[in-house]
Protein backbone atom coordinates (compact mmCIF):
# COMPACT_ATOMS: atom_id res chain seq x y z
CA UNK A 1 0.00 0.00 0.00
CA UNK A 2 1.04 3.61 -0.52
CA UNK A 3 2.67 5.76 2.18
CA UNK A 4 1.50 9.58 2.92
CA UNK A 5 3.56 11.12 5.40
CA UNK A 6 2.22 14.26 7.10
CA UNK A 7 4.60 15.83 8.30
CA UNK A 8 5.57 20.02 9.67
CA UNK A 9 5.91 21.86 12.40
CA UNK A 10 4.07 21.81 15.65
CA UNK A 11 0.81 22.65 16.30
CA UNK A 12 0.15 23.32 12.16
CA UNK A 13 -2.89 21.09 12.33
CA UNK A 14 -1.54 17.71 11.02
CA UNK A 15 -3.84 15.85 13.27
CA UNK A 16 -7.01 17.59 12.54
CA UNK A 17 -5.69 18.06 8.50
CA UNK A 18 -5.72 14.09 8.31
CA UNK A 19 -8.89 13.51 10.19
CA UNK A 20 -11.03 16.04 8.60
CA UNK A 21 -9.74 14.65 5.40
CA UNK A 22 -10.72 11.32 6.04
CA UNK A 23 -14.32 12.89 6.94
CA UNK A 24 -13.83 14.82 3.37
CA UNK A 25 -13.18 11.51 2.09
CA UNK A 26 -17.01 10.00 3.71
CA UNK A 27 -15.51 7.79 6.27
CA UNK A 28 -17.31 8.63 9.62
CA UNK A 29 -14.55 5.99 11.96
CA UNK A 30 -11.10 5.61 11.68
CA UNK A 31 -8.87 2.66 12.80
CA UNK A 32 -5.49 4.57 13.63
CA UNK A 33 -2.27 2.76 14.44
CA UNK A 34 -0.04 3.95 16.84
CA UNK A 35 3.40 3.25 16.32
CA UNK A 36 6.37 4.42 18.23
CA UNK A 37 9.88 3.14 18.71
CA UNK A 38 9.00 -0.05 20.15
CA UNK A 39 5.44 -0.90 19.33
CA UNK A 40 2.59 0.01 17.95
CA UNK A 41 -1.04 -0.63 18.87
CA UNK A 42 -4.47 0.21 17.01
CA UNK A 43 -7.75 1.12 17.74
CA UNK A 44 -11.03 2.63 16.04
CA UNK A 45 -12.81 6.13 16.88
CA UNK A 46 -15.13 8.00 15.47
CA UNK A 47 -13.66 10.90 13.58
CA UNK A 48 -15.34 13.22 15.81
CA UNK A 49 -13.76 11.40 19.06
CA UNK A 50 -10.53 11.57 17.67
CA UNK A 51 -10.70 14.83 16.86
CA UNK A 52 -11.74 15.95 20.54
CA UNK A 53 -8.71 13.52 22.07
CA UNK A 54 -5.76 13.50 19.52
CA UNK A 55 -6.07 17.65 18.12
CA UNK A 56 -5.29 20.29 20.63
CA UNK A 57 -3.99 23.83 20.91
CA UNK A 58 -1.10 22.45 22.74
CA UNK A 59 2.03 21.76 21.58
CA UNK A 60 3.34 18.21 20.47
CA UNK A 61 0.05 16.98 20.89
CA UNK A 62 0.95 13.65 18.88
CA UNK A 63 4.08 12.05 20.04
CA UNK A 64 4.08 9.37 17.63
CA UNK A 65 2.69 8.11 14.12
CA UNK A 66 -0.15 7.76 13.90
CA UNK A 67 -2.03 6.14 10.71
CA UNK A 68 -5.27 5.95 9.28
CA UNK A 69 -5.86 4.15 6.25
CA UNK A 70 -7.79 6.12 3.42
CA UNK A 71 -10.47 4.15 1.13
CA UNK A 72 -10.89 6.42 -2.19
CA UNK A 73 -13.48 5.29 -4.63
CA UNK A 74 -11.73 4.07 -7.35
CA UNK A 75 -13.37 2.83 -10.90
CA UNK A 76 -16.38 0.61 -9.38
CA UNK A 77 -14.52 -0.17 -6.00
CA UNK A 78 -11.78 1.65 -3.79
CA UNK A 79 -8.41 2.22 -3.39
CA UNK A 80 -6.75 2.33 -0.40
CA UNK A 81 -3.45 4.39 1.23
CA UNK A 82 -1.80 4.85 3.96
CA UNK A 83 -1.56 8.52 5.52
CA UNK A 84 0.76 8.68 8.38
CA UNK A 85 0.71 11.91 10.88
CA UNK A 86 3.77 12.57 12.71
CA UNK A 87 4.78 14.21 15.47
CA UNK A 88 5.91 17.99 15.04
CA UNK A 89 8.90 19.42 14.56
CA UNK A 90 10.29 22.08 16.20
CA UNK A 91 13.64 23.93 15.03
CA UNK A 92 15.49 24.19 18.27
CA UNK A 93 16.89 21.70 20.53
CA UNK A 94 13.42 20.40 22.35
CA UNK A 95 14.28 19.79 26.41
CA UNK A 96 12.19 16.85 26.34
CA UNK A 97 13.97 13.70 25.66
CA UNK A 98 10.94 11.58 24.83
CA UNK A 99 9.98 14.59 22.52
CA UNK A 100 13.13 14.46 20.92
CA UNK A 101 12.75 10.78 20.39
CA UNK A 102 9.20 11.20 18.55
CA UNK A 103 11.22 13.83 16.51
CA UNK A 104 13.66 11.54 15.40
CA UNK A 105 11.10 8.88 14.46
CA UNK A 106 9.95 11.94 12.37
CA UNK A 107 12.98 12.51 10.32
CA UNK A 108 13.55 8.82 9.60
CA UNK A 109 10.28 8.67 8.05
CA UNK A 110 11.19 11.80 6.30
CA UNK A 111 14.12 9.44 4.64
CA UNK A 112 11.89 6.61 3.92
CA UNK A 113 8.80 8.40 2.95
CA UNK A 114 8.08 8.47 -1.27
CA UNK A 115 4.86 10.63 -0.64
CA UNK A 116 5.01 13.79 1.64
CA UNK A 117 2.50 16.00 2.57
CA UNK A 118 4.33 19.36 4.12
CA UNK A 119 1.45 20.88 6.44
CA UNK A 120 2.60 24.95 7.34
CA UNK A 121 0.14 27.33 9.19
CA UNK A 122 -0.89 29.70 6.62
CA UNK A 123 -1.12 32.65 8.52
CA UNK A 124 2.78 32.49 8.55
CA UNK A 125 2.54 32.94 5.12
CA UNK A 126 5.03 35.72 4.90
CA UNK A 127 7.90 34.59 7.38
CA UNK A 128 8.57 30.85 6.18
CA UNK A 129 11.35 29.68 8.20
CA UNK A 130 14.40 27.12 7.96
CA UNK A 131 12.99 24.03 8.71
CA UNK A 132 9.75 24.62 6.38
CA UNK A 133 12.43 25.05 3.68
CA UNK A 134 14.58 22.55 4.91
CA UNK A 135 11.40 20.06 4.25
CA UNK A 136 10.70 21.51 1.02
CA UNK A 137 13.77 20.89 0.05
CA UNK A 138 13.11 17.24 1.21
CA UNK A 139 10.51 17.55 -1.34
CA UNK A 140 12.58 17.61 -4.76
CA UNK A 141 13.71 14.14 -3.58
CA UNK A 142 10.68 12.39 -2.65
CA UNK A 143 8.27 11.14 -5.57
CA UNK A 144 5.57 13.09 -4.55
CA UNK A 145 4.92 16.64 -2.33
CA UNK A 146 3.11 18.97 -1.68
CA UNK A 147 2.72 22.24 0.57
CA UNK A 148 -0.25 22.14 2.32
CA UNK A 149 -1.21 25.98 3.66
CA UNK A 150 -3.36 24.96 6.19
CA UNK A 151 -5.64 27.53 8.82
CA UNK A 152 -6.23 29.10 5.38
CA UNK A 153 -9.95 30.75 7.17
CA UNK A 154 -7.58 32.09 9.10
CA UNK A 155 -5.49 33.99 6.39
CA UNK A 156 -6.63 38.16 6.04
CA UNK A 157 -4.34 38.94 3.37
CA UNK A 158 -4.93 39.17 -0.58
CA UNK A 159 -1.26 38.29 -1.81
CA UNK A 160 -0.77 35.08 1.03
CA UNK A 161 -0.96 32.43 -1.59
CA UNK A 162 1.76 34.77 -4.07
CA UNK A 163 3.79 34.90 -1.01
CA UNK A 164 3.74 31.08 -0.79
CA UNK A 165 4.62 30.47 -4.50
CA UNK A 166 7.26 32.60 -4.10
CA UNK A 167 8.41 30.89 -1.38
CA UNK A 168 8.41 27.23 -2.69
CA UNK A 169 8.39 28.32 -6.20
CA UNK A 170 9.04 24.34 -7.73
CA UNK A 171 6.51 23.06 -5.24
CA UNK A 172 2.98 22.53 -5.53
CA UNK A 173 0.68 24.89 -2.65
CA UNK A 174 -3.10 24.12 -1.27
CA UNK A 175 -4.63 26.37 0.58
CA UNK A 176 -7.29 24.91 2.58
CA UNK A 177 -8.56 24.79 5.88
CA UNK A 178 -8.88 21.65 7.74
CA UNK A 179 -11.45 23.16 10.38
CA UNK A 180 -13.86 23.81 7.63
CA UNK A 181 -12.55 20.90 5.44
CA UNK A 182 -12.00 23.57 2.48
CA UNK A 183 -9.68 23.44 -0.60
CA UNK A 184 -9.32 19.46 -0.06
CA UNK A 185 -10.79 18.66 -3.51
CA UNK A 186 -6.81 19.66 -4.98
CA UNK A 187 -6.16 17.30 -1.77
CA UNK A 188 -8.30 14.46 -3.11
CA UNK A 189 -6.40 14.93 -6.92
CA UNK A 190 -3.02 15.05 -5.20
CA UNK A 191 -3.66 11.75 -3.46
CA UNK A 192 -5.28 9.84 -6.77
CA UNK A 193 -2.44 10.88 -8.15
CA UNK A 194 -0.34 9.10 -5.80
CA UNK A 195 -2.53 5.93 -6.34
CA UNK B 1 25.10 4.84 8.92
CA UNK B 2 25.97 8.68 8.97
CA UNK B 3 22.16 9.63 8.64
CA UNK B 4 20.89 7.57 11.62
CA UNK B 5 24.15 9.14 13.48
CA UNK B 6 22.83 12.27 12.84
CA UNK B 7 19.30 11.70 13.82
CA UNK B 8 20.44 9.90 17.69
CA UNK B 9 22.38 13.15 17.64
CA UNK B 10 19.60 15.12 17.45
CA UNK B 11 17.39 12.77 19.90
CA UNK B 12 20.61 13.33 21.97
CA UNK B 13 19.66 16.60 22.13
CA UNK B 14 23.31 17.95 20.56
CA UNK B 15 21.99 19.22 17.45
CA UNK B 16 18.63 20.94 16.66
CA UNK B 17 15.60 19.36 14.17
CA UNK B 18 17.16 22.15 11.62
CA UNK B 19 20.48 21.34 11.89
CA UNK B 20 19.87 17.51 11.61
CA UNK B 21 17.65 18.38 8.29
CA UNK B 22 20.62 20.46 6.38
CA UNK B 23 23.10 17.52 7.16
CA UNK B 24 20.73 15.28 6.42
CA UNK B 25 20.23 17.30 3.58
CA UNK B 26 23.77 16.36 2.43
CA UNK B 27 23.41 12.92 2.36
CA UNK B 28 20.53 12.66 0.46
CA UNK B 29 19.53 8.99 0.16
CA UNK B 30 16.23 9.08 -0.85
CA UNK B 31 16.56 10.05 -4.51
CA UNK B 32 17.39 6.69 -5.61
CA UNK B 33 18.98 3.88 -4.46
CA UNK B 34 21.90 4.38 -6.75
CA UNK B 35 22.57 7.58 -5.22
CA UNK B 36 22.68 6.16 -1.69
CA UNK B 37 25.18 3.75 -2.79
CA UNK B 38 27.45 6.60 -4.14
CA UNK B 39 26.87 8.34 -1.35
CA UNK B 40 27.63 5.51 1.29
CA UNK B 41 30.53 4.13 -1.10
CA UNK B 42 32.13 7.65 -0.37
CA UNK B 43 31.39 7.51 2.83
CA UNK B 44 33.36 4.56 3.11
CA UNK B 45 36.22 5.78 0.69
CA UNK B 46 36.47 8.63 3.62
CA UNK B 47 37.11 6.48 6.62
CA UNK B 48 39.33 4.50 4.53
CA UNK B 49 41.55 7.81 3.98
CA UNK B 50 41.19 9.36 7.44
CA UNK B 51 43.14 5.62 8.52
CA UNK B 52 46.84 6.87 9.41
CA UNK B 53 49.40 6.20 6.77
CA UNK B 54 48.95 2.67 4.49
CA UNK B 55 49.23 5.02 1.66
CA UNK B 56 50.18 1.59 -0.61
CA UNK B 57 46.88 -0.46 0.75
CA UNK B 58 44.65 2.82 -0.35
CA UNK B 59 46.37 2.86 -3.42
CA UNK B 60 45.48 -0.73 -3.95
CA UNK B 61 42.00 -0.37 -2.99
CA UNK B 62 41.17 2.85 -5.78
CA UNK B 63 43.06 -0.14 -8.31
CA UNK B 64 40.39 -2.62 -6.75
CA UNK B 65 37.70 -0.19 -7.03
CA UNK B 66 38.55 0.83 -10.51
CA UNK B 67 38.98 -2.54 -12.02
CA UNK B 68 35.61 -3.72 -10.56
CA UNK B 69 33.98 -0.60 -12.01
CA UNK B 70 35.44 -1.14 -15.47
CA UNK B 71 34.71 -4.63 -15.80
CA UNK B 72 30.67 -4.17 -14.89
CA UNK B 73 30.45 -0.97 -17.24
CA UNK B 74 32.22 -3.61 -19.84
CA UNK B 75 29.99 -6.37 -19.02
CA UNK B 76 27.20 -3.91 -19.20
CA UNK B 77 28.45 -3.20 -22.78
CA UNK B 78 28.63 -6.85 -23.43
CA UNK B 79 32.05 -6.72 -23.97
CA UNK B 80 34.22 -9.94 -22.76
CA UNK B 81 35.13 -8.76 -18.88
CA UNK B 82 37.43 -10.12 -16.73
CA UNK B 83 35.91 -12.17 -13.88
CA UNK B 84 36.46 -10.07 -10.57
CA UNK B 85 39.19 -11.95 -8.62
CA UNK B 86 40.20 -10.43 -5.30
CA UNK B 87 41.18 -12.93 -2.93
CA UNK B 88 44.52 -10.93 -1.40
CA UNK B 89 47.41 -11.26 0.84
CA UNK B 90 47.86 -9.29 3.93
CA UNK B 91 51.31 -8.93 4.93
CA UNK B 92 51.96 -6.89 8.27
CA UNK B 93 52.60 -6.94 11.85
CA UNK B 94 49.90 -7.22 14.29
CA UNK B 95 48.22 -3.53 14.54
CA UNK B 96 48.96 -2.11 11.56
CA UNK B 97 45.34 -2.01 10.62
CA UNK B 98 44.89 -5.28 8.62
CA UNK B 99 41.86 -6.05 9.85
CA UNK B 100 40.59 -2.51 9.99
CA UNK B 101 41.16 -2.51 6.41
CA UNK B 102 39.21 -6.14 5.51
CA UNK B 103 36.33 -4.83 7.00
CA UNK B 104 36.25 -1.19 5.16
CA UNK B 105 37.16 -2.89 1.81
CA UNK B 106 34.31 -5.99 2.40
CA UNK B 107 31.71 -2.96 3.02
CA UNK B 108 33.16 -1.06 -0.28
CA UNK B 109 32.80 -4.11 -2.51
CA UNK B 110 28.81 -4.36 -1.45
CA UNK B 111 28.43 -0.82 -2.49
CA UNK B 112 30.47 -1.43 -5.52
CA UNK B 113 28.11 -4.30 -6.33
CA UNK B 114 30.98 -6.74 -6.34
CA UNK B 115 29.70 -8.81 -2.87
CA UNK B 116 26.05 -9.39 -1.60
CA UNK B 117 26.58 -8.34 1.91
CA UNK B 118 29.66 -6.73 2.83
CA UNK B 119 30.61 -8.48 6.00
CA UNK B 120 33.41 -10.09 7.38
CA UNK B 121 33.86 -13.24 9.12
CA UNK B 122 36.75 -13.51 11.11
CA UNK B 123 38.57 -17.09 11.90
CA UNK B 124 41.75 -18.35 12.33
CA UNK B 125 43.01 -21.87 12.71
CA UNK B 126 40.92 -22.95 15.48
CA UNK B 127 38.21 -21.75 13.66
CA UNK B 128 38.93 -24.01 10.53
CA UNK B 129 40.61 -27.02 11.32
CA UNK B 130 38.90 -29.81 13.50
CA UNK B 131 40.64 -32.24 16.34
CA UNK B 132 39.35 -35.76 14.74
CA UNK B 133 39.39 -36.80 11.31
CA UNK B 134 36.50 -35.90 9.03
CA UNK B 135 35.50 -32.31 11.00
CA UNK B 136 37.52 -30.56 9.04
CA UNK B 137 36.07 -30.11 5.92
CA UNK B 138 33.34 -29.64 7.30
CA UNK B 139 34.12 -26.68 9.80
CA UNK B 140 36.13 -24.87 6.85
CA UNK B 141 32.75 -25.19 4.90
CA UNK B 142 30.41 -23.64 7.16
CA UNK B 143 33.04 -20.70 8.17
CA UNK B 144 32.70 -20.56 3.91
CA UNK B 145 28.82 -20.54 4.13
CA UNK B 146 29.02 -17.74 6.98
CA UNK B 147 31.12 -15.61 4.74
CA UNK B 148 29.31 -15.65 1.31
CA UNK B 149 28.58 -12.67 0.21
CA UNK B 150 31.01 -11.25 2.16
CA UNK B 151 34.87 -11.98 3.27
CA UNK B 152 36.54 -14.55 4.67
CA UNK B 153 39.60 -13.30 6.85
CA UNK B 154 41.65 -15.85 7.77
CA UNK B 155 44.53 -14.67 10.52
CA UNK B 156 47.69 -16.35 10.55
CA UNK B 157 47.26 -18.42 7.54
CA UNK B 158 49.87 -20.03 7.86
CA UNK B 159 49.45 -21.87 10.96
CA UNK B 160 47.12 -23.77 8.88
CA UNK B 161 50.32 -25.87 7.95
CA UNK B 162 51.59 -26.21 11.24
CA UNK B 163 51.46 -29.38 11.66
CA UNK B 164 52.98 -30.77 8.39
CA UNK B 165 51.29 -33.37 6.15
CA UNK B 166 49.62 -35.20 8.06
CA UNK B 167 47.87 -32.46 9.91
CA UNK B 168 44.25 -31.50 9.61
CA UNK B 169 45.02 -27.88 8.12
CA UNK B 170 45.56 -29.14 5.13
CA UNK B 171 42.32 -30.40 4.59
CA UNK B 172 41.22 -27.05 5.35
CA UNK B 173 43.39 -26.13 3.16
CA UNK B 174 42.15 -28.14 0.28
CA UNK B 175 38.74 -27.37 1.45
CA UNK B 176 39.20 -24.00 1.27
CA UNK B 177 40.38 -23.80 -2.19
CA UNK B 178 37.68 -25.88 -3.83
CA UNK B 179 35.05 -23.79 -2.14
CA UNK B 180 37.01 -20.79 -3.50
CA UNK B 181 36.69 -22.77 -7.01
CA UNK B 182 32.91 -23.52 -6.62
CA UNK B 183 31.59 -19.84 -5.51
CA UNK B 184 33.92 -17.44 -7.43
CA UNK B 185 33.17 -14.15 -7.18
CA UNK B 186 30.36 -14.97 -4.22
CA UNK B 187 32.95 -14.40 -1.71
CA UNK B 188 36.75 -12.90 -0.86
CA UNK B 189 39.19 -14.98 0.94
CA UNK B 190 41.98 -12.67 3.01
CA UNK B 191 44.93 -14.59 3.97
CA UNK B 192 46.41 -12.48 6.76
CA UNK B 193 49.76 -12.52 8.97
CA UNK B 194 53.32 -11.84 9.15
CA UNK B 195 55.34 -11.31 6.44
CA UNK B 196 58.29 -14.38 6.65
CA UNK B 197 55.84 -17.03 7.53
CA UNK B 198 53.39 -15.98 5.29
CA UNK B 199 56.10 -15.91 2.47
CA UNK B 200 57.00 -19.55 3.15
CA UNK B 201 54.08 -20.41 3.54
CA UNK B 202 53.10 -19.58 0.21
CA UNK B 203 55.85 -20.85 -1.40
CA UNK B 204 55.55 -24.25 -0.15
CA UNK B 205 51.79 -24.25 -1.43
CA UNK B 206 51.67 -22.95 -4.73
CA UNK B 207 48.25 -23.79 -5.94
CA UNK B 208 47.71 -21.28 -3.33
CA UNK B 209 50.15 -18.74 -4.06
CA UNK B 210 48.17 -18.39 -7.98
CA UNK B 211 44.59 -18.19 -6.46
CA UNK B 212 45.72 -14.63 -4.48
CA UNK B 213 46.55 -12.19 -7.28
CA UNK B 214 47.01 -9.27 -5.26
CA UNK B 215 49.17 -9.02 -2.09
CA UNK B 216 49.00 -5.71 0.35
CA UNK B 217 51.85 -5.08 2.40
CA UNK B 218 50.77 -3.34 5.79
CA UNK B 219 54.11 -1.92 6.82
CA UNK B 220 54.68 -0.93 10.11
CA UNK B 221 53.65 2.88 11.42
CA UNK B 222 56.56 5.53 11.81
CA UNK B 223 57.30 7.49 14.63
CA UNK B 224 55.14 10.59 12.78
CA UNK B 225 52.62 8.45 11.87
CA UNK B 226 52.26 6.77 15.54
CA UNK B 227 52.10 10.27 16.72
CA UNK B 228 49.23 10.88 14.60
CA UNK B 229 47.03 8.08 15.73
CA UNK B 230 47.80 8.89 19.27
CA UNK B 231 46.86 12.28 18.71
CA UNK B 232 43.99 11.00 17.30
CA UNK B 233 42.84 8.78 20.13
CA UNK B 234 43.35 11.76 22.33
CA UNK B 235 40.95 14.09 20.96
CA UNK B 236 38.23 10.93 20.17
CA UNK B 237 38.33 10.92 24.04
CA UNK B 238 37.67 15.04 24.02
CA UNK B 239 41.54 15.12 25.46
CA UNK B 240 44.28 17.74 24.33
CA UNK B 241 47.80 17.80 24.50
CA UNK B 242 49.92 20.47 25.59
CA UNK B 243 52.74 21.26 23.64
CA UNK B 244 55.30 19.91 25.68
CA UNK B 245 53.14 16.76 26.00
CA UNK B 246 53.46 16.85 22.45
CA UNK B 247 57.05 17.09 22.17
CA UNK B 248 57.31 14.44 25.00
CA UNK B 249 55.12 11.83 23.04
CA UNK B 250 57.31 11.88 20.20
CA UNK B 251 60.27 11.58 22.36
CA UNK B 252 58.19 8.67 24.10
CA UNK B 253 57.76 6.95 20.69
CA UNK B 254 61.22 6.76 19.57
CA UNK B 255 62.46 5.57 22.53
CA UNK B 256 59.53 2.42 23.02
CA UNK B 257 60.91 1.71 19.44
CA UNK B 258 64.22 1.66 19.85
CA UNK B 259 64.01 -0.64 23.32
CA UNK B 260 62.22 -3.08 20.94
CA UNK B 261 62.15 -2.28 16.87
CA UNK B 262 61.12 -5.71 15.84
CA UNK B 263 57.78 -5.47 17.59
CA UNK B 264 56.71 -1.47 18.25
CA UNK B 265 55.35 -0.53 14.81
CA UNK B 266 51.64 -0.74 16.07
CA UNK B 267 48.61 1.18 16.92
CA UNK B 268 48.13 -1.41 20.03
CA UNK B 269 51.17 -0.12 21.81
CA UNK B 270 49.95 3.46 21.23
CA UNK B 271 46.39 2.62 22.61
CA UNK B 272 48.00 1.65 25.80
CA UNK B 273 49.96 4.46 25.89
CA UNK B 274 47.36 6.74 25.46
CA UNK B 275 44.58 4.74 28.09
CA UNK B 276 47.95 5.01 30.45
CA UNK B 277 48.27 8.33 30.16
CA UNK B 278 44.85 8.99 30.87
CA UNK B 279 45.16 7.52 34.21
CA UNK B 280 48.22 9.01 35.01
CA UNK B 281 46.18 12.39 34.03
CA UNK B 282 44.01 11.16 36.89
CA UNK B 283 46.31 10.47 39.48
CA UNK B 284 47.50 13.67 39.32
CA UNK B 285 44.01 15.56 39.20
CA UNK B 286 42.13 13.55 41.78
CA UNK B 287 44.97 15.06 44.59
CA UNK B 288 43.33 18.61 43.29
CA UNK B 289 41.17 20.48 44.63
CA UNK B 290 38.63 22.69 42.66
CA UNK B 291 39.76 21.22 39.04
CA UNK B 292 38.33 22.95 35.79
CA UNK B 293 36.84 21.79 33.00
CA UNK B 294 40.26 22.66 30.89
CA UNK B 295 42.43 20.96 33.37
CA UNK B 296 40.51 18.01 32.70
CA UNK B 297 40.70 18.00 29.17
CA UNK B 298 44.50 18.30 29.43
CA UNK B 299 47.48 16.43 29.21
CA UNK B 300 50.77 17.22 30.34
CA UNK B 301 54.03 15.93 29.45
CA UNK B 302 54.29 14.52 32.69
CA UNK B 303 51.40 12.52 32.26
CA UNK B 304 52.89 10.57 28.87
CA UNK B 305 56.42 10.75 30.36
CA UNK B 306 54.53 8.08 33.52
CA UNK B 307 54.38 5.70 30.78
CA UNK B 308 56.91 4.61 30.25
CA UNK B 309 57.23 3.93 34.16
CA UNK B 310 56.24 -0.01 34.84
N1 LIG C 1 -8.78 28.01 12.45
C1 LIG C 1 -8.20 26.83 12.18
N2 LIG C 1 -7.63 26.15 13.19
C2 LIG C 1 -7.05 24.97 12.89
C3 LIG C 1 -7.01 24.46 11.58
N3 LIG C 1 -6.36 23.27 11.60
C4 LIG C 1 -5.99 23.05 12.89
N4 LIG C 1 -6.38 24.07 13.67
C5 LIG C 1 -6.15 24.21 15.11
O1 LIG C 1 -4.78 24.21 15.36
C6 LIG C 1 -4.46 23.54 16.58
C7 LIG C 1 -3.47 22.43 16.33
O2 LIG C 1 -4.02 21.39 15.57
P1 LIG C 1 -3.44 19.92 15.56
O3 LIG C 1 -4.12 19.19 14.48
O4 LIG C 1 -3.45 19.33 16.91
O5 LIG C 1 -1.95 20.26 15.15
P2 LIG C 1 -0.73 19.26 14.96
O6 LIG C 1 0.08 19.80 13.84
O7 LIG C 1 -1.19 17.89 14.84
O8 LIG C 1 0.06 19.53 16.31
P3 LIG C 1 1.03 18.54 17.17
O9 LIG C 1 0.60 17.15 16.95
O10 LIG C 1 0.79 18.99 18.57
O11 LIG C 1 2.39 18.83 16.71
C8 LIG C 1 -5.77 23.02 17.11
O12 LIG C 1 -6.25 23.92 18.07
C9 LIG C 1 -6.69 23.02 15.89
O13 LIG C 1 -8.02 23.16 16.23
C10 LIG C 1 -7.64 25.22 10.54
O14 LIG C 1 -7.67 24.87 9.37
N5 LIG C 1 -8.20 26.40 10.91
MG1 LIG D 1 -0.87 16.27 15.96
Amino acid sequence: MKQILVVGKTNVGKTLFTLNFAAYLGMTSVQITFRDIRTSHSKSFSIQEAIDLFVSDSEHQTKCLQSIILALPWGKGTKQCELIDSTGLVPNIHPDLLIRQAMGQTLTMVRQIRHMLHIIDGTQHAQIDDLDRQLANYGTYVTSYAVIANKWDLVQSSHALQDLKKAFPKQLVIPVSSLHKSGFREVRTYVRNVL
Amino acid sequence: MIHDDLILQMEQGKISVNEALAALHTVPILKENVCSQRQRLKDLQHELDSLIGLHSVKSMIREIQAFAQIQQYRASLELASEPIVLHTIFMGNPGTGKTTVARLISKMLKEMGVLLKGHTVEVERADLVAEYIGQTAQKTREAVKRAMGGLLFIDEAYSLARGGERDFGKEAIDTLVKAMEDNRGDFVVVLAGYPEPMNYFLTSNPGLRSRFPMTIHFPDYSDLELFKIGEAMFEQRQYSLTKPARRKMVEVIRQLRQEDPYNFGNARVIRNMVERALRLQAVRLVAKTGVTKEELMLILAEDIQGVTDS
